[in-house]
């Protein structure tokens, strides 16, 4: 019985036939010109440069994505938004998506060291810590008003699992898609989508945004060269790559009050032959199910002092189904449950001259954190069955110096209840040399726990896993200076130099003498790195948006790059309008080559285009696509538990999609 | 999966059949300026003549101005009879503006239009009042989440701009 170490995990994203053309923007140029000075008046705004006013004087180099991006761009899923941004790049096995930051992507990391955040609130699980941002994701991109990518440690703040960056995603209000709207999209990977959605605001402050969709994509067929035998359908896996999910998105809010309720169902079809499975079987599928529940109090106590609270309540499933042979097959089962519940409360002051002072805490109960494994009817390898808690409390003070020169200090200590404590420090010098320009230099440090998925996973079967020593925490201590520069609203320049110190790295290590697997902390590996960008608006309508990155992440042991890393990134955004008030966004992303633990995947550069037309009727707008415009054949590097070194990306696909607001 | 989405479906007619009535969506601060803007041109008579012989009404902005893509998008439009367009803001060109914005970030813009002497008629709008500066004739300021507009009609009257009482009444402050 090959009963497979390493953690099968499903879900899986973007790729999928949900082209959903965003809602139109608040303001046509038509609509604009009639709004008249009451209406103006009594219309509330949201602000783009108040933002990027406080990005320059961030302690950290933040990248930002819009709602309006979203829609240009025709991105379909969080890891879609991601890949475009300023030293990130995604993996695709065909299963999961994956994320890479600073260079930084090991096989079989199911993205636990990044945190992701949705209105403030964790959204990775408590099995796996993992930051679902593909299919598994359970928001709609379409609800999304903005995503910002903190890059660097974060943990002083946010805690556990900020390692290389913090992924804040901020979901829209009802007013943001005022009454009914309905879209859909089909595309040529077999793929539709549709989704229904209501929000608006009445006269007593109160706003309300539900929504539904569903995607559904068959996928094409596959062909994998290292399973070229009769006896595997000569490599061809037909109609194993379909990807199916469902979300579900409600939200209340009432002045301070907010209630935020999101559900995903996504259900992956793995046709890799991942984990020895036998080839080309429909059986072969991962179900992943995340529930998430919010409540979130913001307040001003008095003009010096904000209050937020939030509770939360979150569950997620993962089912994973491995097909084993010879005949009669084997269906081996994986699966993971996770459930907790928790609250933090963060006050703000400004009481103090010069100071601005943020203190909070936070609390999490982790009631389940279950995994199991067995043959279906027959065996059972995994049983485990673990609780927990974690809290933390943490401190960070901006303190303006001077004009030109503010201090900013955190610092938060943790407490597991698996791991013990750890506290984590963070410093950072913002200089103005103009009021256009900011110097920042950068320190902190981040921690990851190992979780349950590494503490617990231990099946004790041939090829299976056993347990290792115990795992401490991994740490990183990053040190950064960043150069911004933005001479007015509509341009802005960015520079990074950084470098990680990566300590007890947790990796699987196979034992020759048993052939069992296990967890270990190892050295690490230290990184350094920079980073470039420019940002550019034009009064003609045109938009570019253009970065690139160099990395370079050694293995303390070998000094050798490790896996998944590339040395470079480069990435493009341009945007325009065309004729008749049709607008245009293509994208171009590269990446250099990436080593895979059995070969090498190339570099490649591939570019998207999306067109957006204005209202056709009165409420109707459409989208038309191509990704990967030139048809580049592309791969990803696999991980150990794939036959093959490198794994195949989509060719071209064609969308086209349509929305209606009533 | 279908029991769950026929819920959703029921829950959402049900509780939102009558209730939903689409209120105003927020808008983005830049359109909105770019909305006032236009207003203030369509509230604002200049000197007798001026127009007349104008092909256009000239915008004049920086071309970073935050404002700049949605007034851009408002260009063509009709005004006085004459079409809106949005230039770029240079020294030497100043005397072919209508109207002139200028940022909060630009003081140094304000202090130069405010120097001239005598006073061109110019139509002198920014946002957020800079202390250091020489007011415009009309200021924006984001306060809350709401935009509101402080007027000083006397400096419009002594470059020949006359801008309407509509335009006063809903201003926060007329000097």
């Amino acid at each position: 019985m090959r009963l497979e170490i390493g953690k099968p995990r499903g879900g899986r994203a973007g790729l999928c036939a949900l082209l959903l053309l965003g809602t139109m923007a608040a303001a046509d140029a038509a609509d604009l010109a009639e709004l008249s000075l009451e209406e103006l008046l009594a219309s509330e705004v949201h602000s783009a440069s108040r933002y990027r006013q406080k990005t320059i004087d961030a302690p950290a180099a933040v990248s930002t994505v819009t709602a309006d991006d979203i829609r240009q761009f025709g991105y379909r899923s969080l890891a879609d938004i991601l890949n475009g941004l300023r030293g990130l790049y995604t993996t695709y096995d065909r299963n999961y998506k994956y994320l890479g930051a600073r260079g930084f992507s090991t096989p079989g990391d199911y993205n636990s060291r990044l945190l992701l955040l949705v209105d403030g609130v964790r959204y990775n699980d408590n099995v796996y810590d993992q930051a679902a941002i593909g299919s598994d994701f359970n928001i709609d991109v379409a609800l999304i008003e903005r995503v910002e990518f903190v890059s660097g440690p974060g943990s002083s703040v946010y805690g556990p699992n900020a390692f290389f960056g913090v992924i804040n995603v901020i979901t829209k209000q009802g007013s943001d898609l005022p009454g009914w709207r309905v879209a859909g999209g089909l595309s040529s990977d077999r793929g539709a989508s549709a989704r229904l959605s209501h929000g608006g605001k009445n006269a007593y402050g109160s706003e309300w945004l539900f929504s539904l969709s569903r995607q559904s994509r068959s996928g094409n067929d596959l062909y994998f060269p290292e399973f070229e035998t009769p006896a595997n359908n000569n490599g061809w896996a037909r109609g194993r790559d379909a990807d199916r999910y469902t979300t579900l998105f409600a939200k209340l809010r009432h002045q301070e009050w907010t209630l935020t309720a999101t559900h995903g169902n996504s259900d992956k079809n793995v046709p890799t032959a991942a984990y020895a499975q036998i080839f080309n079987d429909p059986g072969s599928k991962t179900v992943d199910t995340r529930s998430n529940v919010n409540l979130e109090y913001a307040g001003q106590i008095d003009e010096h002092l904000a209050l937020t609270a939030r509770a939360y309540t979150g569950r997620s499933q993962y089912i994973g189904d491995y097909i084993y042979g010879p005949a009669p097959t084997t269906a081996n089962r994986d699966e993971a449950t996770g459930q907790w519940w928790g609250g933090e409360l963060q006050l703000l002051t400004t009481r103090f001259a010069g100071h601005k002072l943020v203190v909070g805490g936070d609390f999490r109960r982790d009631t389940r954190i279950d995994q199991k494994n067995f043959d279906r009817g027959g065996t059972v390898y995994l049983d485990s069955r673990r609780k927990g808690t974690v809290f933390g409390l943490y401190a960070q003070d901006e303190y303006a110096l001077h004009p030109d020169l503010t201090l900013n200090f955190g610092l938060r200590y943790d407490h597991h209840s698996a791991s013990g404590g750890t506290v984590n420090p963070r410093a950072g010098i913002i200089y103005r040399l103009q009021p256009e320009t900011a110097l920042k230099l950068l320190h902190g440090s981040a921690y990851r726990p190992p979780n349950g998925y590494e503490l617990d996973y231990i099946t004790n079967t041939p090829g299976g896993s056993k347990p290792g020593p115990a795992l401490k925490a991994e740490t990183t201590r990053t040190t950064e200076l960043v150069l911004e520069h933005a001479p007015g609203a509509s341009q802005r320049w960015l520079w990074t130099l950084f470098h990680n110190d990566v300590r007890n790295l947790i990796v699987t290590s196979l034992d020759p003498a048993d052939g069992l697997s296990f967890f270990e902390n190892i050295d690490g590996a230290r990184t350094i790195g920079s980073e470039i960008e420019w940002e550019r608006r034009w009064l003609n309508g045109i938009r570019l948006k253009t970065s690139a990155s160099w990395q370079r992440v050694e293995d303390k042991q070998t000094g050798k790059t490790v896996l998944n890393s590339p040395r470079g990134l480069f990435k493009m955004q341009l945007s325009g309008p065309l004729m008749a008030g049709w607008r245009y966004g293509l994208e171009t992303l590269a990446t250099s080559s990436r080593q895979s633990l059995k070969g090498q995947a190339p570099g490649y550069l591939i570019a998207n285009l999306n067109l957006r037309s204005p209202a056709v009727l009165p409420g109707l707008h459409l989208s038309l696509g191509v990704n990967n415009l030139f048809d580049q054949k592309y791969f990803d590097p696999a991980g150990s538990e794939h036959v093959q070194s490198r794994l195949q990306q989509d060719g071209r696909i064609f969308r086209i999609g349509a929305e209606v607001d009533f | 999966m279908r029991h769950r989405l026929a819920k959703f479906l029921a829950c959402l007619l049900l509780c939102l059949g009558e209730a939903a009535t689409a209120h105003a969506a927020t808008l983005g601060e830049a359109e909105a300026k770019a909305a006032f803007i236009y207003n203030f041109v369509q509230f604002t008579n200049w000197p007798a003549g001026l127009l007349s012989s104008a092909t256009a009404i000239n915008v004049c902005l920086r071309p970073d101005a935050a404002v700049g893509l949605a007034l851009a998008s408002l260009s063509g439009k009709q005004v006085h009879g004459v079409p809106l367009v949005v230039s770029a803001l240079r020294e030497e060109a100043v005397a072919t503006c209508h109207v002139v914005f200028v940022e909060a970030s630009d003081g140094a813009w304000m202090r130069k239009l405010a120097a001239m002497s005598p006073p061109l008629p110019l139509l002198t709008i920014a946002d957020l009042p800079d202390p250091g500066a020489a007011a415009p004739m009309i200021t924006l300021t984001l306060v809350g989440r709401k935009i509101a507009f402080d007027v000083d009609a006397s400096q419009a009257r002594r470059a020949g701009l006359t801008i309407s009482s509509r335009v006063l009444q809903l201003a926060r402050s007329v000097k």
